[in-house]
């Protein structure tokens, strides 16, 4: 059985007065038990519209996503099902995802599946500031308190209270420098593996990919235009879209030497037709 | 790389007073630029690379205070008044910042935004500005300049909007350009064609560029000679791919192995990847 199973989800955005936006062009994806399965790629692709639909924050036009075999509810204002509650997600701003008024001790059990007693509380806060590599004394700290880095291990932390079996990471490097990206991406390896659980990690950037995911799919204008093992992805790309990619990286040469290609120097066009992020 | 000096800042310290004592933000640091250069200051968040370059423009946080001398054009820019920085800065230096949403004001046309700086700055006629506007957006490569400049900036995606902010950083023909993370939050596609674009400008126009990131492969490609920051000090400094292939310092060294290429090359060794 997968752990997620995402088959053939549409997600289109309907606007008044204006056109429709078909987000996600029918995707199917399956995260396996242990597996990091990573989903690449730029604004507007639409891995954002899915990883929403993923984790139930938002329906699917139509399509259906299973956690564990079964169909997953989507949020409504009331608690989520026990069993749901096992699918968590990580987000890009830690900051945002934190509330900054209450100390990390008080809000890190927000998503613990069961209510603790005071005594068992702190020992279950320390066991997750110590899997996220924290101190234990960041218990009484609150998140202003923390760089960029350790504010996204706390997000982790909080996310590993529900003692979830998948969770979604939804470009959670990308607001860190290069060294607080690396210790993540390690941290986030460490504990799929210890925890045994399965990670959906999605990213612009393909190098960070294949650094982490077992399984890479690459995503363009709301479909996935190729997939495969991430390294064969990488050494092998056959898609001209997922070359491209791989050739804008830039890299430490012995010389100087530009991304890209020539093209790149313009810019695509003078008005951007959709909205979309940037 | 040139041997005439345009910009050289000299044992520059920037002390920030907090509720536990003084903390010193940048120590002792010294960097030259010379003219037609791209330089490149490089390290993790709040090694002191930004400061560094918010203390060339002046531009310090609130109760910062800069020591040492910042030499530009034969005068200590640390030493002018606000209203002889105010000559200087947005003229003859120029800054370009990692978030071109937050520099562009978001109800006024771009061809405004550039002809107001021009004419604010060079005391041109509107018509000569508004010329300069549509030329200016030629240079940064945006296409059909004379549509762009009456287009507002949410009708523009994000490397467009660091294209026309890189353009009103250009509009009165700075000597020095100042860039700090300027393609952090692009996508690699839309980095490389602003990357493709600094390299163009650098050769064209002839302006310096002090060039900060901390992507060392983006480094790799832009700058001529690089600084590595740690803790408000420079550790290393060089030719760019002489300092990356070969490091001498040990911070070099962790920095370039926290890339993503270097882990992934490091996981398929141990055979990591199923």
């Amino acid at each position: 059985m997968s752990a997620l199973e995402i088959d053939d989800v549409v997600v289109t955005h309907r606007r008044r007065g204006a056109a429709p936006v078909h987000a996600v062009k029918g995707v199917s994806l399956t995260v396996q038990p242990g597996q990091i399965v990573g989903l690449v790629g730029e604004s507007g692709c639409g891995k954002s519209s899915l990883a929403r639909v993923a984790v139930g924050i938002d329906r699917p036009t139509s399509g259906t996503v299973r956690f564990e075999g079964e169909p997953l509810h989507p949020l409504t204002s009331r608690r989520r099902p026990r069993r749901d509650r096992g699918l968590q997600m990580v987000f890009q701003n830690p900051y945002a995802s934190l509330s900054p008024r209450r100390s990390i001790g008080a809000q890190l059990l927000d998503g613990a599946p069961d209510a603790l007693a005071r005594g068992a509380r702190a020992a279950e806060v320390s066991r997750l500031l110590r899997l996220v590599g924290l101190d234990e004394a960041a218990a009484a700290r609150y998140p202003a308190q923390f760089s960029g880095g350790q504010r996204q291990r706390l997000a982790i932390a909080r996310a590993l209270a529900a003692q979830p079996s998948v969770v979604v990471a939804d470009e959670p490097v990308t607001a860190l420098d290069a060294f607080s990206s690396a210790q993540i991406i390690e941290l986030l390896q460490d504990l799929v593996r210890e925890l045994g659980m399965a990670m959906l990690f999605i990213s612009h950037d393909l190098s960070l990919v294949r650094a982490i995911a077992d399984q890479t799919a690459v995503m363009y204008a709301g479909e996935i235009i190729e997939r495969g093992p991430s390294e064969q992805l990488w050494q092998h790309a056959q898609h001209p879209y997922t070359q491209r990619l791989i050739e804008a990286i830039p890299e430490i040469g012995t010389t100087k030497r530009l991304p890209g290609r020539e093209d790149d120097l313009a810019g695509t066009g003078a008005v951007a037709t959709t909205g979309g992020e940037s | 790389m040139s041997d005439t000096t345009l910009l050289s800042i000299e044992d520059l310290s920037v002390v920030m007073p907090t509720a536990d004592g003084s903390l010193e933000l940048v120590h002792d640091t010294s960097i030259r630029i010379g003219e037609g250069e791209v330089v490149g200051l490089a390290g993790e968040s709040g090694s002191g690379k930004s400061m560094t370059a918010s203390a060339v423009m002046g531009i310090l946080p609130e109760g910062a205070t800069a020591s040492g001398r910042v030499m530009f054009e034969g005068r200590d820019l640390l030493t002018l008044s606000t209203r002889e920085l105010n000559e200087v800065r947005g003229n003859r230096i120029s800054i370009v910042f990692q978030d071109p949403t937050a520099a562009l004001h978001p109800l006024l046309r771009i061809g405004t935004q550039i002809t107001e700086h021009l004419i604010h700055h060079t005391g041109v006629s509107q018509k000569q500005a508004d010329a300069r506007a549509v030329e200016l957006l030629d240079l940064v490569r945006i296409r059909d300049p004379h549509q762009a400049v009456t287009a507002y900036p949410h009708q523009f995606s994000g490397g467009m909007r660091q294209r026309a902010a890189i353009a009103i950083a250009l509009a009165c023909e700075p000597r020095l350009l100042i860039a700090d993370e300027p393609t952090t939050a692009l996508d690699v596609t839309v980095q490389a064609g602003i990357l493709r674009l600094f390299d163009r400008l650098a050769r064209e126009t002839g302006v310096s560029m002090l060039f900060i990131t901390h992507d060392l492969g983006v480094m790799s490609a832009i700058a001529d000679r690089t600084y590595i920051f740690k803790d408000g000090t420079v550790v290393e400094h060089g030719a760019t791919n002489e300092i990356l292939n070969s490091p001498s310092h040990e911070y070099t060294r962790a920095l370039i192995a926290s890339r993503a290429q270097s882990l992934a090359a490091e996981r398929t060794h141990r055979g990591g990847a199923r």
